[in-house]
């Protein structure tokens, strides 16, 4: 069983990436990811093993998100402006023009994910995190089949756009 | 698609990496919500404690003229179990899959909301029951009495009509989240 600081370590950058799918304000995503680890934490003590604890861990941060969702005001927004979020790419410092080049390609990314619709970025942005189709389909209650269409869907609609 | 142009999209992707001043704020409001939990518990494990304590103190004296302050204790019960009932009838389900997890919220608000309507109906038996029991001109006649049962009541139908309507915002929201994910 991991510990709570391995899972920080392990998947906090993967989680707080997933935010991004839910939450374009910089200081709310911050909250959201708050909340996302101390649900983690607490829900330790009661995984069963009926699933592995990445799709445990998943799951739990994917509904925190949907609640966070709910209680915000405006929910449609909350899913409609997430390429504004303010991205950061480390390192190439020593190269200037790459890493400029690299941040705007990076905010059209996100922009472009942003347009998509909620069911097919949800899926994307899972599978951008390299995370397998069963695990996804496992995460999020979908058939494996669906999630195929979803991912391809969403990597055509990306891929056009950046040619 | 070339597959060289899917790596360099997910290497930017990766390059996003969780703010690093974040940790420590985790691991305090971590601690702090552990202290806020139980400061809770023991809260309400007092208020329920002395609400029985009372109610034994005033039925084995016969403090029978007291029923209006005993009412007023057995809001705080009611209030308690309430609080209790709710744990146990809603457990923690963060290990349901988001589409299960939607459905158990869209259930657990349309519960919710039923039981801020339970709530209203017993503001409505609350003020019959008193008033029947004592007589309307009797009460009128002793200020304090009124007073302490109109708060009672004024204070079950906010309550009830708050839970209502924040509940029935809840549904419309997991609905429509609902809607949006997983309706082909």
């Amino acid at each position: 069983m991991l510990t709570a600081d391995e899972i920080y370590t392990q998947y906090g950058d993967s989680l707080w990436r997933l935010t991004l799918a839910y939450e374009s304000d910089e200081e709310l995503r911050k909250d959201l990811f708050q909340e996302i680890m101390i649900a983690i934490w607490q829900a330790l003590s009661r995984f069963k093993g009926k699933s592995s604890i990445k799709t445990y861990i998943y799951r739990i941060a994917h509904n925190r998100c949907i609640s966070h969702s709910v209680n915000q005001k405006k929910v449609r927004n909350r899913f409609s402006s997430i390429g504004d979020a303010v991205m950061e790419i480390e390192g190439t410092s020593d190269n200037p023009e790459k890493e400029i080049e690299n941040r705007e390609l990076k905010a059209e990314i996100n922009e472009l994910i942003s347009r998509m619709s909620p069911k097919i970025r949800q899926v994307f942005v899972m599978h951008l995190e390299q995370i397998a189709n069963k695990e996804i389909a496992e995460i999020l209650g979908l058939k494996e089949n669906t999630v195929a269409v979803r991912i391809k869907r969403g990597k055509q609609l990306l891929m056009e756009k950046l040619k | 698609m070339k597959e060289q142009d899917w790596n360099s999209i997910q290497d930017l992707w990766s390059a996003d990496e969780k703010p690093k001043e974040i940790e420590a704020e985790i691991k305090k409001e971590f601690n702090s919500s552990k202290r806020r939990a139980l400061f809770i518990y023991i809260v309400e494990a007092l208020i329920v404690l002395s609400v029985i304590a009372y109610t034994v103190f005033a039925w084995l004296n016969d403090v029978i003229e007291e029923l209006i302050i005993i009412d007023l204790w057995a809001t705080l019960l009611v209030i308690g179990v309430f609080t209790f009932w709710n744990r146990i009838r809603f457990p923690q389900n963060e290990s349901l899959n988001n589409r299960e997890y939607l459905l158990f919220m869209i259930k657990h608000s349309k519960r919710k909301k039923n039981t801020g309507l339970f709530v209203i109906a017993i503001a409505v038996i609350h003020t019959m029951f008193i008033a029947g029991y004592f007589g309307i001109t009797n009460l009128l006649e002793t200020p304090g009495h009124t007073l302490l049962v109109v708060s009672i009541t004024l204070g079950y139908v906010i309550w009830g009509v708050w839970f209502t309507l924040r509940a029935n915002i809840e549904m419309l929201k997991y609905n429509q989240l609902f809607d949006q994910f997983f309706e082909d």
